[in-house]
């Protein structure tokens, strides 16, 4: 196997795929990249067996071939290099030479055949999404994922298709988060399937800011088709929850508020709570309300009061406050709308205006108060 | 020298003869009735100098000491004393860290503007507890925590020992390695293989060759040999486990009564857990035959709890998938691990909250009435086997039934 490239194509090719090599991992094969040269593409593939990312560039291929090479060695000795012509060869024995104007590294490769198969993807259903559609979906949801292995289901999100719509989901039993999105050139199938935050984090920073992407889910996996960059994800095998039946379908009372000023309120009062439980209080008044906190540990307090819109009852509602910022500053509307129960129920957010083909919806569960 | 680390001297029995004044000067032994199989929990000081010792079999030490009184000891009176313990102790220092009933630390940092002398304030605690409990406590004043314990233990009963800043080495060194925490029968045993018998020696030895020979706990030990504790007084902390467990009067095989008393145990933990507001993640069941041979079993719940019903559900779960050795069963024990704070965060499962209610309905009627006032029917086989009392079902160790 023979090639030579340039240097800054060549890194920005390994800069995609290196950071998905495992820290530790009980298969060593898995610290290698695995570089393949056919028909003038060079193809680099790494893995950790859960995530599998293959990033393409143009070389002058010399001899086809292919060779399993340590992936952060590569990575870190192109990326010291200036941009200059670079070539790279390899024997029978997978004893790899790389060549620049400096000098030459020799680097001990292992069979390519060794390295995990890329994962087989048949009968995929397609979706084509925008970049900037795909970003918010995962954006507007994510956050609210669950860390808890015991529960893997909740650890990803959930991709739902539905009749020329597509809605993520994610929930840690606290809180949820929702992006409904509809297209025509979306497909007319109902169909789901979970996601991890990893791979998903992975998606979100290979995404470019225009263009479309091309997502693909099979029985086992899904593969993201994002310029000359794929990533194949294992799909979460459980069942989601039935999130339906947490949001209520009638809510109370409204309440309209300007997003920043409450979200910039919070963030001061919030300095002032409990560490521990984090809480927060909003006292809620006819056209106004009153966020408050007190850490009884250390003796701190803070009281802001902010306009908002808002008729209903006067009652105090608690939340964590970091939960509270998170729905907050996933919020990019002028103003949000609460829509609100009673203080032991789940309440309902969105902004206060929204693409007409798209539609937000967070949940948050309050913190239960005792003689308030 | 800001710690002080109060230990009650033969609290059991002291807090008997507290409330007994027939009891005082006589040799009183907390553990069981003498015809009962079971242990010594705590032996007074009267019958500490007949030879009677913690652990000892009932039966020995009625041997001992025929005249003994046997008692099978009362938990709640044990943490009633103990809660006016701690009432006397907060009026000295907000920082006080109870490491069991009659076992606390009191942390004087910037206090020290406050008295004039640590030995004074150990000696009005000491005057206080005398008058509210008629027990007497012992006192080390030191530096740290493991300063503070190991001086406690110096005068016992009714002393009040204080290391002096400065002198923590000249104190330590002439001291036997088993005075430190870490150090148990094993260790000690290879220590004095190599001619190791006194702190001083540990503390000069390199601190890489303890941590080769015992790990981590290598050089925690070495810390403490010289002097050095980095633990704070916690006022609030959190359990490592929590567990209760029984002996059965007779060795038994009747799967209804085992899964009863697991049922029950599972009730009494997590009526503790929600006692301590706190919740657990995981469950162990352990067994014990009447060949003294053991099997343990644990799993993990799905989400942490400080309910009965999901504790019990996951040892029946556990128990199920154990195979059970076809003998006599003698112990039963769950413990629960994994403890964790309860939040008021509320969660969309309605059936948590379902359970919640339930659990605090149960709460409030045990509160007025009683624990025994409401118990799942399961345990109802217990009462042919155990006399009831309101707070619980007087099992086979009584001074442990908690």
């Amino acid at each position: 196997m023979k090639f030579s490239i340039r240097r800054d194509e060549f890194y920005e090719a390994l800069q995609k795929v290196v950071s998905v090599i495992p820290q530790r991992s009980t298969i060593s094969m898995t610290q290698n990249i695995l570089l393949s040269a056919h028909g003038g593409q060079l193809e680099l593939m790494t893995t950790d067996l859960e995530i599998t990312m293959v990033s393409h560039v143009t070389a002058e291929i010399a001899t086809e071939g292919d060779i399993a090479i340590p992936g952060r060695l590569v990575h870190d000795i192109v990326r010291e290099l200036p941009n200059v012509m670079l070539s790279f060869s390899a024997d029978a024995s997978y004893r790899a030479e790389l060549r620049s104007d400096f000098g030459q590294y020799k680097i001990g490769g292992e069979n390519p055949s060794d390295f995990p198969r890329k994962p087989a993807l048949d009968s995929v259903r397609e979706i084509t999404l925008p970049n900037e559609v795909l970003k918010r979906l995962i954006d507007k949801s994510i956050f609210a994922c669950s860390h808890d292995e015991l529960r893997p289901a909740l650890t990803g999100v959930l991709f739902e298709l539905g009749e020329n719509s597509l809605r993520t989901v994610a929930t840690d039993g606290h809180r949820l988060a929702t992006l409904f999105y509809r297209s025509d050139s979306l497909p007319r199938e109902d169909f789901s399937a979970i996601l991890s935050t990893r791979a998903l984090n992975f998606v979100m920073r290979n995404l470019e800011a225009d263009g479309v992407t091309v997502i693909g889910f099979g029985p086992s996996h899904a593969v993201a088709h994002m310029g000359p960059t794929r990533l194949f994800a294992r799909l979460i095998d459980e069942r989601y929850v039935n999130y339906n039946k947490v949001i209520p379908p009638e809510t109370n009372f409204d309440l309209t508020v300007d997003t920043s000023t409450l979200l910039a309120s919070v963030k001061r009062v919030s300095l002032f709570s409990n560490p521990i439980t984090a809480q927060v209080l909003l006292r809620l008044m006819p056209n106004r309300m009153e966020i408050q906190a007190e850490d009884i540990d250390y003796g701190g307090e803070a009281r802001e009061e902010i306009e908002c819109n808002y008729e209903g009852d006067e009652f105090v509602i608690g939340f964590n406050s970091r939960y509270l910022q998170d729905l907050l500053r996933h919020i990019d509307a002028p103003q949000v709308i609460f829509h609100l129960i009673r203080p032991d129920f789940a309440v309902l957010a969105n902004p206060g205006d929204q693409p007409e083909n798209e539609d937000q919806l967070m949940l948050l569960m309050p913190i239960r108060l005792e003689n308030v | 020298m800001p710690v002080f680390h109060i230990d009650a001297d033969a609290f059991f029995a002291a807090v008997e003869q507290g409330f007994n004044p027939a009891l005082r000067g006589r040799p009183v032994v907390v553990g069981g009735s003498e015809d009962q199989r079971g242990v010594v929990h705590t032996a007074s000081y009267e019958a500490r100098a007949l030879g009677i010792r913690t652990g000892m079999p009932l039966a020995t030490a009625k041997r001992l000491c025929p005249a003994a009184v046997f008692l099978k000891g009362n938990y709640q009176h044990y943490q009633a004393a103990s809660r006016t313990l701690q009432e006397i102790y907060l009026r000295y220092t907000p920082a006080v860290e109870f490491t069991s009933l009659d076992d606390a630390y009191l942390d004087f940092h910037g206090c020290e503007g406050l008295y004039s002398s640590w030995e004074g304030i150990a000696r009005e605690i000491q005057q206080a507890v005398g008058a509210a409990l008629g027990i007497t406590v012992s006192i080390g004043i030191a530096a740290n925590k493991l300063l503070a314990r190991i001086a406690s233990g110096q005068n016992k009963p009714a002393g009040v020992f204080a290391i002096p800043p400065g002198q923590e080495g000249d104190f330590l060194r002439p001291l036997c390695i088993s005075e430190l925490p870490g150090v148990g029968r094993k260790t000690r045993a290879l220590l004095n293989d190599m001619g190791i018998e006194r702190i001083g020696q540990l503390a000069k030895m390199p601190a890489v060759i303890l941590c080769q020979l015992l790990g981590e706990n290598g050089r925690k030990i070495w810390q403490y040999a010289n002097g050095r504790d980095p633990r704070e007084v916690q006022i609030r902390i959190l359990p490592g486990q929590i567990s209760r467990s029984t002996t059965f009067e007779e060795d038994l095989t009747e799967t209804e009564v085992v899964m009863a008393t697991f049922q029950y145990l599972g009730e009494r933990i997590a009526a503790t857990l929600r006692g301590q507001q706190q919740r657990c993640r995981k469950v162990e069941i352990s067994i014990r035959y009447s060949d003294f041979s053991a099997q343990q079993a644990s799993g993990t719940l799905r989400t942490p709890s400080d309910s009965a019903a999901c504790i019990f559900t996951e040892a029946r779960k556990l128990l199920d998938k154990t195979h059970l050795r076809r003998l006599r069963i003698r112990h039963v024990g769950i413990a629960v691990r994994e403890i964790e704070w309860q939040t008021p965060q509320l969660t969309f499962e309605e059936e948590d909250r379902r359970s919640e209610e339930l659990n605090l309905a149960v709460d409030h009627i045990r509160e007025r009435f009683g624990f025994m006032a409401i118990l799942p029917a399961d345990t109802l086989v217990l009462q042919s086997r155990y006399r009831i009392e309101k707070n619980g079902y007087v099992l086979h160790a009584p001074a442990l039934t908690r």
